[in-house]
Formats: C-alpha cells, sequence, structure tokens
C-alpha cells in the first residue's frame, strides 16, 4: 500500500519536529515517521534547553518561527541567564525543563498540527531511482512493517538510532538509546547509496532518586529571580524556580575511576566512535585533567513530578558497580539510589560535507539530513538543523529560493557552513568562539536579525511578525534617544549602562519608560539591553566588519562548480582532497576548510583567476 | 598568464655589456627545446639534472649556429620553477642573447611575461610568498644594504621576528575564548596582570619593528635627501661636488607637472637620493623672500634635509621643518667672519672639496647607517604592505590595551585581539588575503 505524502520526515526528536511542523506550516502535506508517538520530543540526555552557544541558536529558531523557544517557556522549571558578569554578547538563556511536560507539549503541537499526519513505524529504507543523466532521487520510504510511504522529499533526523549500540561496562545492547530499539537497516541502505558513514558516540550520566540524596550537604543554585523567557512571543511568563544542587567529585572518587579505567569501554576500545571533546564524559576528564582533584557536578531536576535527578558532569560508560562506589564517594550523594545508570552511545552518522547548505544530500535529490545523524551534539543544533531542512523541503517544491543564512547574520549561519565546510571529526556543539561576527550575533538583536528572514518564510502569522517588526522598532527609538551627544558618549564608558543614566537623570527614565510601556513587560529588558549593547559596541562592531570584510572578498571570488582538484600538485595532498570532498563554491569557503593552509589558498586563488582568463 | 602546459622562455640576465647572458627555459618541454637548439648526447636519453653540457646553439630552422654556450638541465622538481627548466648560458651581449632565446622560442617555447618564472616557482611551492617578494627585492636592490635585506627575508628573518609576537597573542587569544565558553563557574581565563604584561611586551616589539620598518623604507628606497636654501647659496655647486665620480646615475621623474632631477648617491652602502627644490634652478617667476621653507612636497619628501647656509652673506632663517637636520655652510673658501652664523654642523666649499668628506660622513649619521646595516641583515626591514599591516596591528594593538585598562567586557577585548592577529597574520601569511598576490607580482620584469 503507498501513500503519498509531499513531504515524509523520519525522526521525531529535536530536529524531526521542527523540520515536520515547518513543513507542515508551509501548507504541505507532511508525514513523521517515528518508533513511538509518546516519545517525540524525548530529551534523552541534559533535561535543559540553551546555554551558551546553544541559547544563542533557541532565540534565531523561535525568531523564525520554529517550536523550541515556546515549548521551553511553557514546560521549564528553572530560568537562567549565563555568563551574565561577562558581556551582552555571550550572555545566553538557559532553562531546566520537566522533561515529562515538554515532551506532552510536543506530543499536542504535533499532533495539533493540520497537514501533518504521524505514522508510528520503523523506517528501513530508502527508495531512489536514477534519472537518464544518472543522478539518483528519492521516491520514498520503506517501514519495517513493509509499507511503503511515497513522497520526492525525505528529511531524515535519526539522531543516534543508526547503528546504535549502547554501552555500559562490559555490557553492550542493540538501541539508539535506552529502551529503544536501533535503525540497522537504515545505515546499510545509506551506505549502499553511496554515504559515507562515520562512528560517533556520546554519553550521558546517572540519574538518582532525589530522596536518597542529602540535600543538606549540597551548595544550592537558584534560578534567575527575574527570569527572561526564550521566545519573543511568550507572555504572562511567570514560571516556576525548581532549584538544581552543585556538587563535585573528589581524590576518592578519581582514584577510582582511574583504578577502573581499563572497564570502560570508552578506553578499553570497544567503542571505536570518537566523543565530544568539550562534553567528556568523566573518565576522559580524570584522564586529561589529571592534575585537578575535583570536578564540578550540577544535580538537575527531571521534572515537577519525577524523582529523578541529572547529574550533568558525570557523562560515563564505567560498569554499573563502579558508577556507585564514584557516585558514594561524594559528599552528599553516600547514599544515593540509581534511577538509571549512565551509558555511551555509538552511532552512525553522516559527515556533514555530504550536504549542501539547504541541507540537501549532495548523493540523492530530494534526500535531507538533519540534527544529530550529520555528527552535531545537542538539541538546539538538532532543532535549528531541522528547522533548516523542512523549510527548504518545502521551498523546493514550489521552486522557490531556499533558507541560507549566512555566518554575518546568525549562529545557524554559523553551524550550517561550519558543518559544510569543515571536517567534523567530533560531534559539534555550538560556542560563541566559533562566530567571527560574535559581538554582533546576540541573543538582544535575534528578532531584528531574523525578521526579513521571518517574513520571507511565513511560518509566523501576521500578528507575530507585526509584534516583531513592533519590537525592532522600539529598540530603534531607544537608541534614538541615547545615542546621541554626551548620553552616548557617557553610555559608550565600559562601567555605564542605561540603569545608570537613569539613576541620575530621572527625565530620562521617564523617556525611556514610555518608549517601552506598549511592550508587554517580558521584552522591556530585552529591548533595553538590545539598545544600549548596539550603542556600546557600534565601533566595535564596524571596525570588526571592516577588518572582516577585507576577508569577505575572497566569499566573492567565486570556484567553478566543474573546478577539478585532483591533478593540482601544487597544493598539499591533504588539501587537495578536503577540497575536492567539500567542493567549496568560494575561496572564502575553501579558507575556512581545515588543512588549507594560506599557501594552498594562494595557489587556488591564482589557478581559479587564470580559469576565468583563459 | 599562461597555463602550466606551456613551456616559457626569457632571457634571465639584465640587458647591457656583460660576459655572460643566460636564458631560462622552464615547463614540460624545456628539455626537448634544450634538444632541439643544441645537439648534444648529454640531452638525449637519461638527462643528468644540474650537469652543466658545452654545446653548440643552433637555430632549428636553417641550422645556423648562433653561439657555443653552457647548457644546464635542471629536472622537476628540483628547479627554480619546480618544472623541467634548462639554463642556456652564452656569450654575453644583447645580440648573441637574442638570438638564442628566438632559437627557443622557435623550438617550441612560448615569450615568458613578467615574473612569470617566479610566479611558477611559488605556484609550484618552490617560494613563499614572502621569499617571492625577497626576490623581487633582491633583484631590485641597487646597494649593499637592500640586497643584505633581501637576502635575510629570503632566510625567514621576518618571519623568525613576528612569530616571537604572534606566539604569546595567540595563546591568550585562546585563554580568553575559553574563558568565554565555560561561563561564570569555572574560573578559567587569563588574570588581567598577566593579560597587561602580554599587551606590553607585544607593543613594545611591535614598536622596534617599525622603528626599523623606517630604517626598511630608507633601505629600499634610499634616503631623500633635500637641499634647502636661498637662491645663489651655492646648492647647484654642492649638489654636483657631492655626487663628484658618481654623477653616471641620474634618474629622470617623469609624470610630473616640472622635471625634478634626483641623483643617487652611495655613501658607505647606503643610498641617498638628492632632490633638486624650487632654490636649486633659477626660477625666475619665484618671489623672493628672506626665509626659506620647504614646500609641502618637497617637505614630504624628505627624511634629511640639508639647510644651505652661504658664508659669504647674510645669516638666513630657516623655517622649522620635521626631517632630520643638517646645516651645512657653503663658499667656506669665500668666508670672512665665521661668528656670523651659529649652529653650522658643516663648512663646505665645492671649489676646493675643504669639508666635503666631513659632510658625507655626517650624512650617515644623521640617518643612522650604521643601525640600517643591524637591521638588513636580521631582515627585519619591511616592504611598504609589511609596514602597514604592522602599524594597523599597533593601532589596535594600543586600542586593545586601552580598553582593557578600562575593564572593558571579555568579548570585546577577544574581538579586538582577533583584529590585531588578522593584521599580523598577513604579514606572516598565517592569514590569507588576496592583496598579497597583486603586491608581490606587480613588481616583477621579465626573464625572473
Amino acid at each position: 500500500m503507498i501513500q503519498n505524502y509531499d513531504i515524509i520526515v523520519i525522526g521525531g526528536g529535536h530536529a524531526g519536529i521542527e523540520a515536520a511542523l515547518a513543513a507542515a506550516k508551509k501548507g504541505r502535506r507532511t508525514a513523521l515517521v517515528t518508533h513511538d508517538v509518546s516519545e517525540i520530543g524525548r530529551m534523552p540526555c541534559n533535561p535543559a534547553i540553551g546555554g551558551l552557544g546553544k541559547g544563542h541558536l533557541v532565540r534565531e529558531i523561535d525568531a523564525l518561527g520554529g517550536v523550541m523557544g515556546r515549548v521551553i517557556d511553557q514546560t521549564g522549571i528553572q530560568f537562567r541567564i549565563l555568563n551574565r558578569s561577562k558581556g551582552p554578547a555571550v550572555q545566553a538563556p538557559r532553562a531546566q525543563a520537566d522533561k515529562h511536560l515538554y515532551q506532552a507539549a510536543m506530543v499536542d503541537l504535533v499532533r495539533a498540527c493540520p497537514n501533518l499526519t504521524v505514522i508510528e513505524g520503523d523506517a528501513a529504507g530508502l527508495f531512489t531511482e536514477s534519472d537518464a543523466a544518472g543522478q539518483r532521487r528519492v521516491v520514498g520510504v520503506a517501514l519495517g512493517d513493509g509499507q511503503t510511504v511515497g513522497s520526492s522529499r525525505v528529511i531524515l533526523c535519526a539522531g543516534t538510532f543508526l547503528g546504535g549500540l549502547m554501552h555500559t561496562g562490559d555490557v553492550s545492547t542493540e538501541g539508539g538509546r535506552e529502551g529503544a530499539a536501533s535503525s540497522r537497516q537504515l545505515s546499510g541502505g545509506l551506505a549502499d547509496l553511496g554515504f559515507e558513514l562515520v562512528r560517533l558516540k556520546t554519553g550521558t550520566p546517572p540519574r538518582l532518586h532525589i530522596d536518597s540524596l542529602d540535600l543538606e550537604q549540597l551548595e544550592i543554585q537558584p534560578g534567575d529571580p527575574d527570569p527572561e523567557p526564550f521566545s519573543v512571543f511568550t507572555r504572562s511568563f511567570a514560571p516556576r524556580s525548581e532549584p538544581c544542587w552543585i556538587a563535585a567529585t573528589n581524590q576518592i572518587s578519581h582514584d577510582l575511576i582511574r583504578a577502573n579505567i581499563d572497564r570502560s569501554p570508552l578506553f578499553s576500545g570497544t567503542i571505536e566512535g570518537r566523543g565530544p571533546r568539550y562534553c567528556p564524559s568523566i573518565e576522559d576528564k580524570v584522564v586529561r585533567f589529571a592534575e585537578r582533584t575535583s570536578h564540578i557536578l550540577f544535580l538537575e531536576p527531571e521534572g515537577l513530578e519525577t524523582p529523578e535527578i541529572y547529574v550533568n558532569g558525570l557523562s560515563t560508560s564505567l560498569p554499573r558497580d563502579i558508577q556507585e562506589a564514584v557516585v558514594h564517594a561524594i559528599p552528599g550523594l553516600e547514599r544515593a539510589e540509581f534511577v538509571r545508570y549512565g551509558y555511551a552511545v555509538e552511532y552512525d552518522s553522516v559527515p556533514s560535507w555530504q550536504v549542501l547548505r539547504t541541507l540537501e544530500s549532495k548523493l540523492v535529490t530530494g534526500l535531507y539530513l538533519a540534527g544529530q545523524i550529520l555528527g552535531t551534539s545537542g538539541y538546539e543544533e538538532a532543532a535549528a538543523q531541522g528547522l533548516v531542512a523542512g523549510v527548504n523541503a518545502a521551498l523546493s517544491l514550489s521552486n522557490e529560493a531556499p533558507l541560507v543564512l549566512e555566518r554575518s547574520e546568525s549562529y545557524i549561519g554559523v553551524l550550517i557552513d561550519d558543518l559544510v565546510t569543515k571536517e567534523i571529526t567530533e560531534p559539534y556543539r555550538m560556542f560563541t568562539s566559533r562566530a567571527e561576527h560574535r559581538l554582533f550575533l546576540r541573543c538582544d538583536n535575534s528578532v531584528r536579525r531574523m525578521l526579513p528572514h521571518a517574513e520571507r518564510l511565513g511560518l509566523l502569522d501576521d500578528a507575530e511578525i507585526e509584534f516583531m517588526n513592533e519590537r525592532v522598532t522600539a529598540a530603534d527609538r531607544l537608541m534614538k534617544i541615547l545615542e546621541p551627544g554626551e548620553t552616548g558618549s557617557r553610555l559608550r564608558r565600559p562601567e555605564e549602562s542605561i540603569t545608570t543614566l537613569e539613576s541620575t537623570s530621572p527625565a530620562l527614565k521617564e523617556v525611556l519608560a514610555q518608549t517601552t510601556e506598549s511592550l508587554p513587560p517580558e521584552q522591556v529588558r530585552a529591548v533595553r539591553l538590545e539598545a544600549e549593547t548596539s550603542i556600546k559596541y557600534a565601533g566595535y562592531i564596524s571596525r570588526q566588519r571592516r577588518l572582516l570584510q577585507e576577508q569577505s572578498h575572497l566569499d566573492d571570488l567565486e570556484i567553478p562548480d566543474d573546478f577539478v582538484y585532483d591533478h593540482l600538485i601544487q597544493i598539499s595532498s591533504e588539501a587537495r582532497e578536503k577540497l575536492a570532498r567539500v567542493r567549496p563554491e568560494t575561496i572564502g569557503q575553501a579558507s575556512r576548510i581545515d588543512g588549507v593552509r594560506t599557501s594552498d589558498l594562494a595557489i587556488l586563488s591564482v589557478l581559479v583567476r587564470r580559469g576565468k582568463i583563459s | 598568464m599562461k597555463s602550466a602546459a606551456v613551456t616559457i622562455a626569457a632571457v634571465a640576465t639584465p640587458s647591457g655589456k656583460g660576459g655572460i647572458a643566460v636564458v631560462r627555459v622552464s615547463g614540460p618541454a624545456a628539455l626537448a627545446v634544450a634538444r632541439n637548439v643544441c645537439d648534444h648526447d648529454g640531452l638525449r636519453g637519461e638527462v643528468v639534472s644540474h650537469y652543466a653540457l658545452v654545446g653548440l646553439i643552433r637555430h632549428p630552422e636553417g641550422g645556423e649556429a648562433v653561439d657555443q654556450a653552457v647548457v644546464l638541465p635542471m629536472i622537476a622538481p628540483g628547479s627554480y620553477t619546480g618544472e623541467d627548466v634548462v639554463e642556456i648560458s652564452c656569450h654575453g651581449g644583447e645580440q648573441t642573447a637574442r638570438l638564442v632565446l628566438d632559437a627557443c622560442l622557435s623550438a617550441g617555447a612560448a615569450m615568458a611575461g613578467p615574473g612569470e618564472f617566479t610566479r611558477r616557482a611559488f605556484l609550484n611551492g618552490r617560494l613563499s610568498l614572502d621569499q617571492a617578494e625577497a626576490v623581487a627585492d633582491l633583484i631590485h636592490a641597487d646597494d649593499a644594504l637592500s640586497a643584505r635585506a633581501a637576502l635575510a627575508q629570503l632566510r625567514g628573518g621576518l618571519r623568525r621576528e613576528l612569530a616571537a609576537v604572534e606566539t604569546p597573542l595567540l595563546e591568550l587569544h585562546a585563554q580568553l575564548e575559553g574563558s568565554l565558553e565555560f561561563g561564570d563557574e569555572d574560573d578559567v581565563g587569563p588574570d588581567s596582570a598577566s593579560m597587561m604584561e602580554v599587551f606590553a611586551s607585544s607593543l613594545e616589539s611591535v614598536d622596534t619593528l617599525l622603528a626599523d620598518a623606517r630604517g626598511g623604507r630608507l633601505i629600499r628606497d634610499g634616503v631623500q635627501v633635500v637641499l634647502m636654501g636661498p637662491p645663489n647659496a651655492g646648492k647647484s655647486s654642492l649638489f654636483n661636488a657631492l655626487l663628484g665620480e658618481q654623477r653616471a646615475l641620474v634618474d629622470h621623474e617623469a609624470g610630473t607637472t616640472r622635471d625634478v632631477v634626483s641623483s643617487r648617491l652611495s655613501i658607505e652602502g647606503v643610498t641617498f637620493v638628492l632632490h633638486d627644490t624650487a632654490g636649486l634652478r633659477d626660477d625666475g617667476d619665484r618671489v623672493e623672500s628672506a626665509g626659506v621653507a620647504l614646500t609641502r612636497r618637497e617637505a614630504a619628501r624628505a627624511d634629511l634635509v640639508l639647510q644651505i647656509q652661504p658664508l659669504d652673506g647674510a645669516p638666513t632663517v630657516f623655517e622649522d621643518c620635521c626631517a632630520a637636520v643638517l646645516r651645512v655652510g657653503s663658499r667656506a673658501d669665500l668666508a670672512s667672519d665665521m661668528t656670523l652664523y651659529d649652529g653650522l654642523d658643516v663648512a663646505t666649499s665645492a671649489r676646493t672639496g675643504e669639508g666635503l668628506d666631513e659632510l658625507r660622513r655626517l650624512m650617515t649619521v644623521a640617518v643612522d647607517a650604521g643601525r640600517m646595516n643591524e637591521v638588513a641583515r636580521a631582515g627585519r626591514a619591511l616592504s611598504q604592505r609589511h609596514r602597514e599591516r604592522l602599524e594597523a596591528a599597533r593601532t589596535d594593538l594600543a586600542l586593545l590595551r586601552e580598553q582593557a585598562e578600562a575593564h572593558t567586557a571579555v568579548e570585546v577585548l577577544a574581538s579586538l585581539l582577533s583584529g590585531v592577529l588578522a593584521q599580523l597574520g598577513e604579514v606572516t601569511g598565517r592569514v590569507y588575503s588576496e592583496r598579497l598576490l597583486g603586491e608581490v607580482f606587480s613588481r616583477f620584469c621579465v626573464g625572473k
């Protein structure tokens, strides 16, 4: 039996959800294929959304019409702004989620979405056909039960499920994550189509029972007293503020880990995959930072109705008995009971140089990939890709120009450019340091930056777009008042802020209040921050832009589609290989590929020009 | 620019009379071309690289003998360009070299464009961009000092100096970025004191390099000397007397509203370029004035100003100028009362030769010739491109220090530091910019 859809999304994780909802909102008949409908939106690891770099992504997703921001606002139980003491460009929102509420909200959204059908099942393979020129295109998905679903656009968001294998100590089980079957066949199918696959790994920490913890001994980390929502559309924001607790490993636990390191699959070689450097397992940390006598741990509640506490910082695949010993050696956790043990999962990923900027694969027309399957790590990174893939699949059906964001305007742009250009050898996580335009790409101005795209994409309704415009206008008005003359020069001093200016000028305070009085209270702080930062940073931003502009000329130097790299003996073989794989569109993109040196670029530049002459 | 599949040829030695001229052939057909013009066993079969052969060069069409020459094959990649190269050393004289070249062109080579050999050397990885630049400098070097500077750069002197500046900054940058990524909890990141120290020492190093940069320009372009003084001060006589037998080198600078005569003078290996000024040529419609000032153009040129005070007339009032100044008395042989003139550095007479040696010595002291030599040797002589980048880096570095002192947010500091590193990186070649290529290769001429 063949059902036909405009777009099929495989996988109900964070990427799959955004992709499916976006596609459906653009009026396309969309199917979401997932093993278990009730598991849609599951947070298998950290019960939190946002953080450094990630929070920036969520703000952009929200401003484009994605759902992650809204849902976490509804279901979050603690909200904090991180890096408040550092600077406005690196400040980012983060929230602890009630995992079950988050998931339930996502399921509701998906069920209620017009044009969207959920198909509970296992995607076992892809159907493709070749045209006269030999170019492959996708025509459908084969389900595990034998059914076929037809479509010319398939978005694969399989997360960690491809060839998924979980490890706890010496016990290995097949599965994409705890309690879920892995997708073996799909991996094989991709390999058959010619995709190169690479094994990656990621780990997750144990969950402890809250009643078994001696919280008196631990330091409390409360939420912000004046929390800020993620979504610019959230109103009447009055979330819960549940505390987290801070604990730390100690020498005893470290010694235990070291003594049993050979029982850790990460070290015993059982796991081949490369893991994330910045979310290392506790085994990694203890070995690599041997001089540190303690590592910080955050104990985070997983929900209001659940006793499970997530031990952030203790990602591990050590055997159960060692996990217990290590935890029990920590003050406050002496009698901790394990609800779940930590485990590592290794999975097949599709190295991201195999997709275009639109996230369509180079090998198979109409096949898009998004999320952890491309080698990223994190719900937010996955959601951003899902949104882009979903939108682009829909746009391509109506022959409209795709959504391509630049590095200079958004973190999503940085993410995608990095994915298609750089060689991802370990799970990719967003950091603010990845963005050369960091001073401009802030959380406070994400609305302004995304607005032109939001208007074109059509994922938001008129009232929402109108509000975004209103917010931008409010910030403009504030800037007009604050920028000129004495006020501006004072504000530009590092020690001054709008607040300090107001304290010496009640008149100014009055005027500013009037300007923002029509805005919802949740947005006032953000708008003021945007105005203040834009003024303070204008000089630095334009200076940075000027410098980068000189580099950006390299982005104007296009490399022809049919440029052949193989014969270029002048360039190092490593560079040649990477160039041939990535097939950069411009010299600028080539300059961002690891392993391509400046001498290689100089040579490439001359050759490209020479090609233009002859 | 021809594709690398084309074999090129050109006369590599400068035109003029000389003992030997070299015609260089480079490309995939270099050996074939050589075989076509020179019938020698050594060029057939297994050709031994870098083994010189003596043979008769004949024009391939008609077989007319051109010259008995030394033919040196150099097989890729061990040649200047990285391609197969054959260098034919023939007897000097433009005529012979041209005939040999003609023979090669008829044998299948194409005429090389300016800088094409060096460009291929660069494209084939035989030279880094810095080194290619240095080759250009070496070719253009018309005094010992510039030659030494170019040589030192060819050997990587500049890169070493800059690496010493770059490294601590790169480390600091990594630390700053790290501190931004780990949030408020972990206290990772450079402390204020060590950060300020890095800025201070980097500034010092860049300032030293820039101070030497001035030395670099002087090395490359020559010390610009302007003679200033009232009409009839004897400037032209002094001008000629200084040049002495070196009068042979005279350039005419075209493209200005009137032809300006400058003459080059070499003293202790340093090139001085003496410039004609308003007073030197008897310009009828000039308004006479008691005080004498340099025109803006003349002042812009000047590294060293010789204020010429005629010793047989009333003391002249000279206006202040910014360059180094030497007060030179002229017509010392006609001087009556030396007490009239104070502050003279040297009294000279163009007619008797009195004081000229002393004047020349003072000129080299004035531009610190000793230091210039040291700079050249260390490879710290900087080109315009280097200087501009370094100056930009210096400005940013000073701003960075200022901002750090004012406790500006770390993210801003990190951004400014990126800018500094980008500027420095362009000089060392760590950062790629299209500017480099254009500048480097435009300076070449044919045959190089």
